[in-house]
């Protein structure tokens, strides 16, 4: 009789605590719909035909007047799956005849030559078409390439100079050191359009303009004060006497920092590493300013191609972001194990 | 014998104005082991570091093996250092820890192999040879520490506190190790130290640094019997030793007599300082005899009464603090028949006590206190 209350006062916390749960986890799913929404969209956008998402319905939301539950299951449904790729189709492609082109019009020294093309060969649409067409339609598989060089390169460039900036930082006192450091930091509250034409001047005066190494220059330059930062706060964390010993070991200051002291940051190295090629990837302003040719554009500026004023192609739009996430996304699980990997412990006495 | 390090006039003063190391003049000979102890911001690190390279030096100069080095990098001066925390590379395993220095110095692989074997084998670390530092013990990484070191064959070794992270039997363990060690290859050894048993027990030669100036240089007994002031008499050994701040006084009658504040002592027939005056009389723990009942420990002058305030039993023997009237003094004895009489006293009990004649020690009264040359009475 005793345990009868108890029980009871247990039932009703338990109630109070399922229902706790229940309200937390309804919160999680909401923001995990709205974050997961936009990324489903897309891959669905990415596999459908440019007319569909054009003429979709899927803008017009919310629905004018009362809206059914029902609705809002078959507009995010509609959104994020493409129905269309499922239906059979009523009248197959067989009868859409290949127009012949006149092989004149096609001439290879245009740059414009591929969207030419795309307007006038109307292969057979499959599902995965507009993967497809990225390649061979247009110089997809160039920016790519360009984005890579250029991003590797401003990353690889970027965090050296960061590093031994960073070292000097950490290690050494010099006339000026607090006020460097300071000036280092209130660049990064410049707002980044604001040096646009300085930097354009700059690379322009060094005879860079429309080159990868202008626009590289300019990127791994402007991520230097953050990695300079994130390096030098790591390296003070690296004991002294691990230099002093490879030193009397035989190295040279320079060797010292090479062997022992950058091989221990790499959890370092590499948050440095990802945020510049990161924000190398993903730039947009720097390229627009400094890259003129088609062919030395990085991705960013190749992709606006597709959506243009009057011929929006959201489908390719879609399917070059799908592609080019996948890069960035291994390059982030490569980099996981460096950025969590305690390896300076056990070196000198904890 | 060579003189393998030689350091002459050196000076080093930090950022223009904290001087830390004034004027020291060393000399280590070949396959010696020199301790330099003193109390902790003496400068002793800051001396091992210059003798390294790892620190400039402001004034003077350093040879090794009769080459000025003075100026030269770290890597040019053919020394190997233990560090206090040990500094084992983390990213590298035992075997490539200990092989780091051979190969920057390009040593050949076979040679590196073969070295890395004897010092594996000495250290007893053949097993650990594929771990990382993280993964050994504290002592187990000390003896990587050594083995890197020793893999060098170096012309000179400098040891910075290497035992201070380690646990008491550890360290008495490996501190025997290390005689051991020093017995086998006779390396040439400065070893930083502000343990004094370790001082004690591995010095050839011992150095006693103060605020950056050498107070005094011998042998552990040379500094434990004639310590040369009163800075190294009070840092050599422990429990430390009992000062009395007094003056030597000649009675009327012809008898020496030292007296303080808390009492006097008649040292008539003991080797005293030749002039009357103020001085510090030194009085090590074991000096003042507490006099047994009967048998040769009950014989001596009863020179002092001394009231029981701590027993301190460490087994093989007692260290007694007791009261000469409000003057704190430490007793120390291992002699079965005195112990027997401390054991059984109780605090507040009062114990007669004999001042050991043949182990005084004599201070000037300044603040130096630089220690006082004595004649025998006979031998006037
Ligand atoms: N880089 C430096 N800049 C300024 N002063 C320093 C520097 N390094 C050491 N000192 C000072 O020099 C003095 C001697 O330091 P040192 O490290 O040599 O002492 P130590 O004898 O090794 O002491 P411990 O037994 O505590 O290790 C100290 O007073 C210290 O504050
Ligand atoms: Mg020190």
């Amino acid at each position: 009789m005793l345990l009868l209350p108890r029980g009871f006062s247990m039932s009703k916390s338990l109630s109070k605590r399922f229902l706790q749960l229940s309200v937390i986890h309804l919160l999680l799913t909401a923001a995990c719909i709205t974050a997961i929404f936009p990324v489903a969209r897309v891959v669905s956008i990415s596999f459908r035909n440019t007319d569909t998402v054009a003429t979709s319905d899927a803008f017009n939301f919310p629905p004018r007047g009362e809206a059914t539950f029902g609705d809002y299951v078959e507009f995010f449904s509609q959104a994020v799956i493409p129905y269309e790729l499922f239906e059979v189709k009523e009248t197959p492609d067989t009868t859409v005849t290949v127009v012949e082109e006149d092989p004149i019009l096609v001439d290879p020294d245009d740059p414009f030559a591929s969207l030419d093309e795309l307007d006038a060969v109307d292969a057979p649409r499959k599902w995965y078409s507009n993967y497809t067409d990225l390649f061979t339609k247009h110089l997809f598989a160039q920016w790519i390439y360009n984005s890579l060089v250029i991003s590797f390169s401003a990353a690889f460039i970027g965090v050296f100079l960061a590093a031994t900036a960073a070292y000097a930082f950490a290690r050494f006192s010099f006339p000026g050191k607090k006020l460097a450091g300071g000036f280092l930091f209130t660049t990064q509250m410049i707002p980044a359009p604001m040096m646009i034409i300085p930097v354009y001047l700059v690379v322009k005066s060094l005879n860079l303009g429309n080159t990868y190494a202008g626009l590289v220059l300019a990127m791994s330059v402007t991520t230097l004060p953050f990695s300079i930062m994130v390096l030098k706060g790591y390296f003070e964390t690296v004991p002294k006497s691990l230099e002093d010993a490879a030193r009397v070991d035989g190295c040279s200051p320079i060797s010292a920092f090479f062997r022992i002291l950058l091989p221990l940051s790499t959890p370092a190295l590499a948050i440095a590493f990802l945020f510049s090629f990161t924000s190398a990837w993903t730039d947009f302003l720097l390229a627009s300013t400094l890259i003129d040719d088609v062919e030395l554009r990085p991705w960013t500026l190749g992709i606006m191609e597709f959506s243009g004023n009057f011929d929006a192609r959201w489908g390719l739009f879609a399917a070059g972001s799908v592609v080019i996430a996948i890069p960035s996304m291994m390059l982030f699980l490569y980099s996981a194990k460096y950025v969590v990997s305690g390896l300076t412990l056990g070196g000198v006495k904890g | 014998m060579d003189v393998q390090l030689e350091i002459k006039n050196l000076e080093k003063t930090y950022d223009k104005k904290v001087k830390v190391l004034k004027d020291i003049n060393l000399q280590v000979d070949k396959e010696e082991f020199l301790v330099l102890v003193g109390p902790s911001g003496c400068g002793k690190s800051t001396l091992l570091r210059t003798i390294a390279g790892l620190e400039s030096v402001t004034d003077g100069c350093i040879e090794i093996a009769g080459r000025d080095v003075t100026n030269a990098p770290p890597a040019d001066r053919d020394i190997a250092m233990v560090f206090q925390d040990y500094a084992l590379y983390p990213h590298m395993t035992v075997r490539e820890n200990l092989a780091f220095g051979l190969k920057m110095r390009k040593t050949p692989k076979e040679q590196i192999t073969a070295e890395i074997n004897r010092a594996a084998k000495m250290l007893d670390i053949e097993h650990l040879l594929d771990r990382r530092p993280a993964q050994l013990s504290g002592g187990q990484r000390q003896r990587v520490a050594i083995g890197r070191a020793i893999v060098r064959r170096a012309k000179l070794f400098l040891f910075d506190e290497p035992l201070s992270n380690l646990d008491a039997k550890l360290r008495s363990q490996t501190r025997i190790e290390l005689a051991d060690l020093h017995q086998k290859i006779h390396a040439t050894s400065v070893y930083v130290t502000h343990d004094q048993v370790e001082a004690m027990t591995l010095a050839d030669r011992i150095v006693v640094l103060n605020g950056g100036d050498i107070q005094q240089i011998g042998s552990p007994m040379e500094l434990y019997q004639t310590p040369g002031n009163k800075f190294v008499a009070s840092f050599i050994g422990s429990p430390n030793m009992n000062f009395f701040d007094g003056a030597l006084e000649t009675k009327t009658d012809g008898r020496r007599v030292f007296s303080f504040a808390e009492g006097e002592f008649d040292f008539t027939n003991a080797p005293l300082p030749k002039n009357d005056g103020p001085c510090t009389l030194g009085l090590r723990p074991e000096s003042i005899k507490v006099l047994a009942k009967k048998g040769r420990e009950a014989e001596g002058p009863v020179d002092v009464k001394v009231k029981v305030a701590l027993l301190e039993p460490h087994g093989h023997e007692n260290h007694l603090v007791g009261l000469i009237e409000s003057k704190q003094v430490i007793v120390r004895s291992a002699n079965p028949h005195r112990l027997a009489v401390m054991n059984s006293s109780k605090k507040g009990d009062v114990l007669e006590a004999s001042v050991d004649r043949s182990a005084l020690h004599w201070f000037a009264a300044d603040e130096l206190g630089e220690r006082l040359e004595t004649v025998h009475p006979t031998l006037n």
